[in-house]
């Protein structure tokens, strides 16, 4: 609850345990988890410190000086490491701090002008800092603090949107606002390929899915279904050469909807999912073995975000509407989500085994259960007074 | 020769066509003076001679010629006198001898002239030919000039553009180096103010820093429950050096790790991809050693090399330890060793395409050869097959035939349809299955009806008797309203077993469709105890098109009743058949009744 500065606590084993965090006048803008599970990490307002309370111990520490960035804090996947981005007399410094008892382990400045988000390798091994979009940096560090390589592919226009590792930490994809996807190698640290996303496509090898109304017709030709229920929806294949709609972007605001926003690796390595702002109304799949465009899926409304199966290639993207889609190497389905009244996904989130997955809307939320036979299940919950 | 002038004899006006002047005169002038000189000269002759010597001044004419032909250097025409005033005789000998000698210079000069005249003629043709050439040439001069001159301005004009083009890429290039060193000065400014922006931001970060710790707020605190174990289940420890020096242990060991890890994957790469080069490498030698045996024209240099690698064969081999070292010596050998061989196997592959092309264009006598062998030998496989096959159906056809043939009347008749015997006995033993089936159910129905209209008497004894209980409540109830009494009651009693229903069925919601069935047949004779059916609801529930309502519509099906009982009752049990059976039909049709929204008031109350 940001606005009252309280966070609240519930263990889903024990009902009865419950914990109040209330940072009072230090207000609330960011909370999240620390990966052992028994620490929270609070920012209070204006980012002033980053208080973290232990459940175990009762205790607090507080770290200055963290930096109001898209992206300041990171753990590493084994949950050893914290990275964290700071901001001190006009310079941009991280900090590594080991997990277990909230020790400084390194403290070292990097060679960007505004720091913008900074991201572990899955290895854990490596931390993948970058600049403001205003100039296109990617640095990488070891854990140790020593500079490995520096990236700059262009200068003089808009640069990194979006960074993205490879759960094999083998490549790094970059994505930035010229609606390019840069893959570097983790042996060298150099481009290998890059990816475009025009929105004409005219290879004969991909393939295109295009999601189509399906809705039924009645005796005079007018849908027979009634207004609040949504039509239901198939994918078509269309043939290429195909062209997708675009957006134009107005070019004198900012945060322009340009350039690649989101990128996700599948949890195999084997493929890349991308979507390039300007056609947002597709997500682009593409083959991390041959180095090519594997798949465009084109939905009918813009594409809110996706999330790869934790266990397999398997990717459930959500665009606002009632319906979530699910996109394999075998084929894409669209699921209606089931309940009354219009239920909006507005984001997901798969379960760690893979065997389910959360819905969100506004003030709702939707479990779905993947069986084997791929019949999806719902069950509607409604949200706590949190998120 | 200067100039021959002949004393002009006031007579001999002809002598003038003599003057040859042997100036470098145009031939033709020339000419026409020897024509004209030699035209007169026959014709005039005679008058010519006569008119230089007369009969009256012969002594003159001697006199003259001889001063003449002696200042030519011919001797005197006299003879030699004695004395100085006697006559001079004539010396005939002398004027024959001048005559012939004059004569046979008149040859030579004749000779001469033609020489000259001819040498005349070849002159003025080269001459002629040379001033056509030196035209031509001019001409050419002429046309070469204005070419180049042509030339020359096309290539100032392309110069021209070309410097205007550099021009504009220069002031492209000025303007771009101008506005990135406007970026770059006004980024430098940003920073600078943002630098300052920074500050001052840090300054209030400071003192808001200061004012919220100093601030003993009771507010900031924590409220757990109790304290919750460390997630590895080990207890916490303090801080200390010898901590920090763990941590630090601890991350170059995960460094080390990630490292050796890493360089373990190259190795092993690295190994698989020499084990291939190596092959390739001994694959390739072999495929081309063999090539030496054969005679291939112009091979000479690739046999050779090839000799030669083979030869290196055996004694690298004995060197392939050494090359899973990776020093760079024994890298390089192995490339170089790799790229000499695919040239060789590259350039034998050529000379092999030509081979090939060569013989297609030569003819196809040694591929047909082969083909029609095999096509040979594949037609007698099929003509073998052929006859086998042939043979086959005459055996069975003969068998048929036998079969046919060799039986009696009796057999004949009895063997009348003996393929499809059993067949007919089966069906005939399930007709008479069939038909007793059906004489139970026809025994069963009649039952059934029977106890139907059974159930149907007894129905309306009950109905008047409960109808005569009612009549007797009513009077003695005074102070109720009639209509409302019964509402309540009936609701009343209605509401209990429904709420128990929807309590029971919606506990469990996402059950399969036979629980709830289970739940509506319990409902369903619950309710035709208490109430019969209305026609309403029958109709109703036969119009839903739910499977899963099959078990309840039956139930319903099974009592055909016509009574109508009280409206409010059957409205009652309307409301409860969607409630039942609603959460066994879990897609939205149920929508399209209007009356659910009012029944999910109901049961979210029901809900824990």
């Amino acid at each position: 609850m940001y606005k009252r500065g309280l966070v609240q606590v519930w263990s889903l084993e024990q009902p009865e345990w419950h914990c109040r965090i209330d940072e009072g006048s230090a207000g609330l803008v960011a909370s999240c988890w620390s990966p052992d599970g028994r620490h929270i990490l609070n920012t209070t307002e204006f980012h002033l410190r980053i208080t973290v309370w232990s459940l175990c111990t009762k205790s607090v520490s507080y770290i200055k000086y963290p930096k109001a960035c898209q992206q300041g804090i990171s753990f590493s996947r084994d949950g050893r490491y914290l990275a964290l981005a700071e901001r001190r007399d006009c310079k941009d410094y991280v900090s590594i701090f080991v997990c277990s008892d909230w020790q400084l382990l390194r403290h070292f400045d990097t060679d960007t002008q505004d720091l913008a988000g900074i991201e572990w390798a899955p290895n854990g091994c490596v931390l993948a800092v970058w600049d403001t979009c205003l100039e296109y940096k990617v640095l990488l560090y070891s854990l140790d603090g020593r500079q490995l390589a520096a990236y700059c592919a262009y200068e003089w226009s808009l640069g990194v949107k979006s960074v993205a590792w490879s759960p094999s930490s083998q490549f790094l994809a970059v994505g930035s606002y010229d609606g390019k996807v840069r893959i570097l190698n983790h042996v060298t640290w150099k481009m290998l390929t890059e990816f475009a996303h025009p929105a004409a496509i005219s290879d004969p090898r991909v393939v295109v899915y295009k999601e189509a109304e399906k809705s039924p017709r009645g005796a005079l030709g007018r849908p027979a279904c009634p207004s609040f229920r949504a039509a239901e929806s198939k994918y078509e294949i269309a043939a290429v050469p195909v062209s997708l709609q675009t957006l134009k972007p107005a070019a004198d605001r900012a945060n322009p909807k340009i350039g690649v926003g989101l990128l996700a690796f599948s949890p195999d390595s084997y493929f890349l999912a991308t979507r390039n702002d300007n056609v947002p109304n597709a997500v682009w799949v593409w083959d991390m073995q041959k180095l090519r465009l594997f798949v465009v899926l084109e939905q009918l409304g813009p594409v809110r975000s996706f999330q790869w199966d934790p266990q397999r290639p398997r990717l459930a993207i959500c665009s606002g509407g009632s319906k979530v889609y699910l996109w394999s190497p075998a084929g894409c389905v669209s699921v209606q989500v089931p309940g009354e009244g219009d239920f909006q996904v507005l984001s997901l989130c798969w379960h760690v085994t893979g065997a389910s997955l959360a819905l969100l809307s506004k003030d709702h939320f939707c479990l779905c259960f993947l069986e084997t036979e791929d019949e999806a299940d719902g069950a509607i919950g409604q949200l706590g007074a949190h998120t | 020769m200067g100039d021959w002038m002949t004393v002009t004899d006031p007579e001999s006006k002809n002598i003038s066509q003599y003057t040859s002047e042997t100036k470098m005169s145009p031939s033709s002038l020339y000419l026409q003076k020897v024509l004209c000189s030699s035209i007169p000269l026959s014709k005039n002759v005679h008058s010519f001679f006569s008119a230089f010597c007369t009969e009256e001044n012969i002594e003159q004419s001697i006199s003259y010629l001889d001063q003449e032909l002696t200042t030519f250097g011919f001797p005197s025409l006299y003879e030699e006198s004695k004395g100085k005033e006697t006559k001079r005789e004539l010396n005939i000998v002398a004027v024959l001898n001048c005559m012939n000698e004059l004569l046979i210079r008149q040859r030579k000069n004749l000779l001469a002239q033609e020489n000259v005249e001819t040498q005349n003629l070849k002159l003025g043709s080269d001459m002629d030919h040379l001033q056509s050439c030196y035209a031509k040439l001019k001409e050419q001069l002429e046309t070469s000039r204005r070419e180049m001159i042509g030339l020359q301005e096309r290539d100032r004009q392309l110069q021209c553009k070309n410097r205007n083009l550099h021009q504009l890429l220069k002031n492209e290039k000025d303007e771009v180096q101008k506005l990135q060193n406007i970026i770059a000065s006004r980024a430098t400014q940003y920073n600078h103010d943002m630098k300052r922006k920074e500050r001052e931001y840090n300054k209030l970060k400071e003192r808001l820093h200061q004012l919220v710790m100093n601030k003993k707020d009771k507010r900031i605190a924590m409220e757990v429950l109790n304290y919750v174990g460390r997630a590895d289940g080990k207890r916490g420890s303090w801080r200390t050096d010898k901590s920090e020096a763990r941590n630090e242990d601890e991350m170059y060991k995960i460094l080390l790790n990630d490292y050796e890890y890493r360089q373990k994957q190259i190795l092993m790469e690295n190994a698989e991809l020499k084990k291939v080069l190596q092959q390739m490498k001994k694959e390739m030698i072999s495929l081309l050693s063999p090539q030496k045996q054969k005679p291939i024209e112009k091979a000479d240099d690739s046999t050779g090399t090839g000799i030669s690698d083979v030869e290196e064969d055996p004694g690298e081999l004995s060197r392939e330890s050494i090359w899973d070292l990776s020093c760079e010596t024994v890298r390089e050998q192995l490339t170089n060793s790799i790229r000499k061989q695919w040239r060789i196997l590259k350039s034998h592959v050529e000379k092999l395409d030509n081979q090939v092309s060569k013989v297609h264009l030569e003819g196809f006598n040694d591929e047909d050869v082969i083909s029609r062998q095999d096509h040979e030998e594949e037609t007698e496989k099929l003509e073998l097959e052929i006859q086998q096959c042939k043979e086959m159906i005459k055996t069975q056809q003969q068998l048929l035939q036998q079969l046919a043939t060799t039986c009696d009347d009796d057999t004949t008749s009895l063997l009348q349809d003996c393929y499809l015997l059993e067949e007919k006995e089966r069906l005939k033993e399930e007709w008479s299955l069939f038909k007793e089936q059906k004489k139970n159910f026809e025994k069963e129905r009649r039952s059934f009806t029977e106890a139907a209209i059974r159930l149907g008497l007894e129905r309306k004894a009950f109905e008047e008797e409960r109808a005569s209980w009612l009549k007797q409540q009513f009077l003695n109830m005074t102070t109720f309203d009639h209509q409302n009494s019964e509402n309540v009651r009936l609701f009343s009693a209605f509401s209990g077993s429904s709420d128990r229903d929807n309590l029971t069925v919606h506990s469990r919601p996402r059950q399969k469709p036979y629980r709830v069935s289970n739940g509506s047949p319990i409902c369903t004779s619950k309710l035709t105890k208490s109430l019969p059916a209305s026609p309403s609801t029958s109709d109703f529930c036969q119009t839903r098109s739910c499977v899963s309502e099959h078990s309840s519509i039956s139930v319903l099906n099974m009592t055909p009743e016509e009574t109508r009982p009280n409206q409010v009752g059957g409205e009652c049990a309307n409301q409860k058949w969607s409630v039942a059976s609603r959460p066994a039909s879990q897609d939205g049709c149920c929508s399209e009744c209007s009356w659910t929204s009012t029944n999910s008031h109901v049961e979210k109350d029901g809900l824990p």
